[in-house]
């Protein structure tokens, strides 16, 4: 590199032209290309921004940098969990000044560019007007952004860099420090017999809870509002009121008190079973009487937000199509196949996949109706233990964060792929770009 | 040529290079080990106190009371006990933690171990005022983390228009169980939560099961003991009750209250927390001590919460001072009076408000006789296998042999995992 | 006669199942009121209509010193309320910037978002733990609302952005035409226009602090600054200790005006939530 500056440098021929000047100077300090550049606010005001930034947070990147790197050194003194979020922090804090950084580099070479031409760069009006114009949809994403930074973005990066330490009991602040890994979590998970000894059933059935609750919930949303939505059905207001009451009630009161009536002695269902001349079914105790119970649950909870949702859509259809259909002749399911069904889902495919997400994750049932009971002979999981609980038992209970974090980041992983994979199949990636 | 672009960017790779290298505070290596000379009178000492509204109370009035005798201001926080812990984690190195908390005894191994209590200095003397368990409960690996305020343990509730005087053995209750229930008339003769192994505890004991074998007051983990020849007797026993239908499968303590209250049922074991909900039932109810087991008291578990001091306390002996009033005899008896806390003191046991109150007085007694729950940490990996494994004897899904053998293997390989 | 004996038929059976549907909606939440009615205090002795009826337990709620049931009341009003606006507010920029405008991340920011947020949550409660007590905003409601109204952006987002796509451009750029500038656009035009989409989100996100019992349990360390659904779901999770009546009269009080406002809102609800969420 030294080199070829010296080499290029005793070319004459090749002189710096005023964008590289410019932004080798901003390179130094912000600011400083643009004052070269003879824009003179401008540069004054970059270089207050970069020195506010800095007296501001050069403290606390110098710890975070530090910290995010040793994970302390000292027990005790260093709190190794605080300097690892202080670390993280730290580096979305850089990440945003680069941004402006690179910005700053970026126009002072640009209106290089333009002085080089000859030109008059533009002055403070004119900068003002385009920073507001063409960077107003940044100001309008900008608070947005920064929650979701807080909220999404460090959580995530907070696990993740979880899954790379020893976190638990046994290396845990404020008495010890923990200590950088490697991949030995992910290692050992494999090898762990407690893991290996239930996976597949827990991977199954969470498959199946998924697939079947998020399916037939949506279909019998789907097959509700049509129902409603015939032109005969009178009472449409009465029906639809009632049927979106389980979503307006809180989804936890819900399963508790199903977790009540389906109790196996006392509960009324059996009550009326045994009535009906059945016989009581082992809700709570038998595997598979519980998932049929986890099932039904889930369906009542989630059909009355698919049923509103398909309701509006339903409401969309223009009718000139039935109309159409029923000259050629349809039978309702035809029409139902042809017009109705593939409207539906191509207009809800998004909300639905993230309904397929929200299932596959759907801690609350599992753990509040039956925490994954009944166990099962032999295995680390109960019977209807999905995997997310599953992890939650393995690891909370015995204090191991950083196994926690692992595994959640391989089941993230498959969910945000397999989502990735289904979300871009929909139309808003195909959609083309209107705006101008 | 496109260097002239590439130039910014070496340029800014070098900058950072040159910040990066300079990262890390600065410090004195020995700045750790200021703390030296004897320690001053503070101000103001800081107490977390479980959030519930009795108990806060009476604590504060407690707290009002030291000041006026020592002069030291005396602050009490209202904290969420189970998540006292997890805030002085990180409170407790910020310089904003209290000088004494509180927790159930069983969660002290963890706070040892990740440094949030540290042991107390106090003379013999003082620590015999307490009764043998209550001392045990809050001792880990030899050192002594507090003194003790409560103690809880279970024992027999029965209904004195079903039964006048509780049986004298478990042999005889078993008996007197067999003649008196009829699931068909939902009619019981003992009820408890048989799938729980808190309840059950007592069965192992009586043919010498245990936990983690003891060698010299500390556990040793790699000996578990719950499928041993004991254990599996009380498999058995247990086993017995659910195939002579003496208890319905499954049930829960919402159960076995209702049922009480209904009447229904001669007698349950439970602890005190049942008691207001069943004098409010306005059921006819004596409490006992657990019968006599194999010919010996039935040992319980019970359950202690003591004042714990803080590692980040910087008053260790005022702090440790503030502990001993708390605790003393004065203090518990006026907290049991606002409280109904049993004090595991061993000169209230004796005194006449707690003797004049049967039933306090046989949650004392029978606190007496019991094992506090194993402190350490290891502790949590054995309540779900050996709870499951009782749900399937209960069930009749497994013998309880296989039963106790598997969740021995489980509970081994779980402790393993937990300090892989 | 055969046809018409069909449809007939369809009808009856038509009418039969959502009466079904109807029943087994009603079930268990007549359930939950027919227990807070009863006596006692255990799931075990509950029934549907309980034989001495009484309203001891809401009164109880409302005036026993030890029930603290008014203060959780006030405070997740409050709680909820100002997560309600505030995430209208945020949600409806955002989501206009992605309706009208180009900018970098435009295309994949959104999708990227809701597809991030697929990371199970309940493994960011430590992160959020940490993150609030750095910041000094453990045991604040402040703290609290920041989590909610950042967390709903994405699919609240997409949902009205679908909604202000299906607003015609036609509009704000006769309205730019005449002078109006970006700001008076947004509020003039569009959000009146969208009234249906956002009266869908102020109620989820009404609805969230009044349900949700794990965050604030995190989040929340003093009792007198709790929630309703973590006071509520205190009465039956004490361990020695639960009241299933107290509890079912709790949910009652607290499902009742959600119930209310959500039947109101119905008739935004249907359009709003559909046009949201498919011309996204």
């Amino acid at each position: 590199m030294v080199d070829s500056q010296v080499e290029t440098a005793s070319k004459p021929d090749r002189p710096w032209g005023k964008p590289q000047i410019a932004a080798c100077l901003s390179v130094l300090s912000m600011g400083l290309g643009q004052l070269y550049n003879r824009q003179w606010a401008k540069g004054v005001f970059f270089l207050l921004i970069q020195f506010s930034y800095l007296g501001v947070f050069f403290d606390f990147l110098n710890i975070g940098l530090w910290g995010i790197v040793t994970l302390g050194t000292i027990p005790k003194l260093d709190h190794s969990i605080l300097l690892l979020a202080q670390g993280i922090i730290s580096l979305l804090i850089i990440a945003l000044g680069l941004v402006f950084y690179f910005l700053n580099i970026r126009d002072a070479y640009k209106v290089g560019k333009i002085r080089e031409r000859g030109e008059e760069p533009p002055g403070i009006k004119e900068t003002y007007q385009t920073v507001t114009g063409y960077g107003y949809p940044y100001l309008l994403v900008a608070p947005g952004l920064f929650l979701l930074i807080a909220v999404v973005v460090f959580p995530l990066l907070f696990m993740i860099f979880l899954a790379f330490t020893n976190y638990d009991l046994y290396h845990s602040p404020p008495a010890k420090l923990v200590d950088w890994v490697g991949f030995d979590n992910f290692f050992n998970l494999f090898r762990s017999e407690l893991w290996q000894n239930s996976f597949i059933s827990v991977f199954q059935w969470t498959v199946v809870f998924t697939l079947v609750s998020t399916t037939v919930q949506f279909g019998l949303g789907l097959f509700l509002a049509i129902l409603i939505h015939q032109k005969r059905v009178r009472f449409k207001k009465f029906w639809r009121t009632v049927l979106i009451l389980p979503w307006a009630v809180p989804a936890f009161v819900s399963i508790l008190v199903f977790t009540s009536l389906f109790d196996n002695t006392f509960g009324p269902i059996n009550a009326m079973l045994t009535s009906l001349g059945l016989g009581g079914v082992p809700w709570m105790t038998d595997p598979f009487w519980t998932k049929i119970a986890i099932l039904l649950i889930q369906f009542w909870l989630g059909f009355p937000f698919s049923m509103a949702l398909c309701t509006g859509v339903l409401q969309g259809i223009s009718s000139d199509l039935y109309e159409a259909a029923e000259v050629d002749g349809a039978t309702p399911f035809q029409k139902f196949r042809s017009i109705t069904l593939p409207l539906v889902l191509y207009a809800t495919a998004p909300v639905l996949i993230t309904q397929y997400a929200f299932n596959f994750n759907n801690f609350n049932i599992i753990y509040l109706f039956n925490e994954g009971g009944p166990p099962i002979p032999g295995s680390t999981a109960g019977g209807t233990d999905i995997l997310i609980s599953w992890v939650y038992k393995l690891t909370f209970d015995s204090f191991k964060y950083n196994y926690a974090a692992a595994v959640t980041i391989i089941i993230a992983l498959v969910v945000m792929s397999i989502s990735v994979y289904q979300f871009r199949r929909t139309r808003s990636f195909k959609e083309e770009d209107l705006i101008q | 040529m496109k260097w002239n672009k590439w130039l910014p960017m070496a340029m800014v790779l070098v900058l950072a290079v040159g910040v990066l290298a300079a990262c890390g505070p600065q410090r004195d290596a020995d700045q750790t080990q200021k703390e030296a000379g004897k320690e001053e009178k503070p101000k103001e000492l800081v107490i977390w106190a479980n959030k519930d509204s009795d108990e806060l109370a009476s604590t504060k009035k407690l707290a009002k009371r030291y000041q006026e005798k020592s002069g030291i201001k005396v602050k009490v926080v209202g904290q969420d006990m189970l998540k006292m812990q997890d805030k002085l984690n990180l409170d407790g190195p910020a310089g904003k933690g209290p000088d004494l908390v509180t927790w159930p005894h069983d969660r002290i191994g963890e706070a040892v171990i990740t440094g949030l209590i540290q042991p107390i200095e106090v003379s013999q003397d003082v620590v015999d005022q307490y009764s043998e368990s209550s001392i045990k409960a809050l001792t880990y690996k030899g050192k002594l983390y507090g003194l003790p305020k409560v103690t809880e343990s279970i024992a027999l509730y029965y209904n004195k228009d079903l039964i006048k005087e509780p049986p004298k053995t478990w042999e005889e209750l078993v008996e007197y169980a067999k003649e008196n229930t009829e699931p068909s008339q939902k009619k019981y003769g003992l009820l408890f939560e048989g799938e729980n192994f808190y309840y059950d505890y007592f069965l192992f004991r009586a043919y010498g099961g245990y936990i983690f074998k003891e060698e010299n007051g500390k556990f040793n983990t790699q000996k578990v003991g719950l499928n041993n020849e004991g254990s599996k007797k009380a498999g058995i026993e247990i086993e017995e009750l659910y195939k002579n239908k003496l208890i319905p499968k499954g049930i829960k303590a919402d159960t076995v209250n209702g049922l009480f209250k209904e009447g229904k049922v001669a007698m349950v074991i439970n602890g005190p927390w049942a008691l207001s909900d069943y004098r409010g039932a306005k059921v006819n109810f004596g409490v006992a001590p657990l019968p006599k087991i194999n010919g010996e008291n039935a040992q319980a578990f019970i359950g202690v919460k003591g004042w714990y001091l803080s590692n980040f306390s910087k008053h260790k002996e005022a702090a440790t001072e503030l502990i001993q009033f708390m605790t003393s005899k004065e203090s518990l008896k006026s907290r049991y009076q606002d409280t109904g806390d049993i004090p595991p003191h061993k000169d209230l046991i004796e005194d006449p408000v707690i003797k004049e109150d049967p039933a306090v007085k046989a949650f004392a007694e029978q606190a007496g006789y019991g094992n506090p729950m194993p402190n350490i940490p290891e502790m949590g990996q054995v309540w779900e296998p050996i709870n499951n494994a009782l749900a399937f004897i209960a069930q009749g899904k497994q013998k309880p042999e296989k039963a106790l053998d598997d969740a021995v293997k489980l509970i081994e390989e779980k402790i393993k995992a937990q300090k892989q | 006669m055969t046809a018409k004996w069909q449809s007939h038929l369809g009808l009856i059976v038509t009418y039969a199942i959502l009466l079904f549907m109807v029943a087994v909606t009603l079930y268990p939440i007549l359930w939950v009121i027919g227990s807070s009615l009863n006596p006692g205090t255990s799931l075990y002795s509950s029934s549907l209509i309980p034989q001495n009826a009484t309203l001891k337990h809401y009164t109880w709620l409302f005036t026993s010193p030890e029930s603290q049931y008014v203060t959780w009341y006030l405070n997740t009003l409050k709680i909820a309320g100002i997560n309600s606006l505030l995430s209208v507010l945020l949600t409806s920029l955002t989501a206009y910037a992605f309706s009208r405008y180009k900018f970098v991340g435009r295309k994949y920011g959104l999708m990227s978002f809701l597809v991030l947020q697929m990371f199970p949550s309940i493994m960011a409660m430590v992160a959020f733990y940490i993150l609030l007590s750095m910041v000094k905003l453990l045991d604040t409601h402040l703290g609290l609302i920041l989590i909610y109204a950042g967390g709903q952006i994405p699919f609240n987002t997409y949902l009205v952005k679908g909604y202000f796509d299906s607003i015609p451009r036609g509009l704000d750029e006769a309205a730019k035409i005449d002078g109006a500038g970006h700001n008076t656009i947004f509020f003039r035009i569009m959000l009146p226009l969208a009234k249906p989409i956002l009266a869908v989100v102020a109620l989820f996100n009404f609805i969230t602090p009044m349900t949700d019992f794990l965050l604030p349990q995190i989040v929340l360390t003093s009792p007198e600054k709790q929630t309703l659904a973590v006071g509520l779901f205190g009465f039956i999770n004490e361990q020695f200790n639960n009241n299933f009546t107290q509890f079912a009269a709790g949910s009652v009080l607290v499902a009742i005006p959600i119930a209310v406002v959500f039947l109101l809102l119905q008739r935004y609800f249907v359009t709003g939530l559909a046009t949201g969420a498919t011309k996204g």
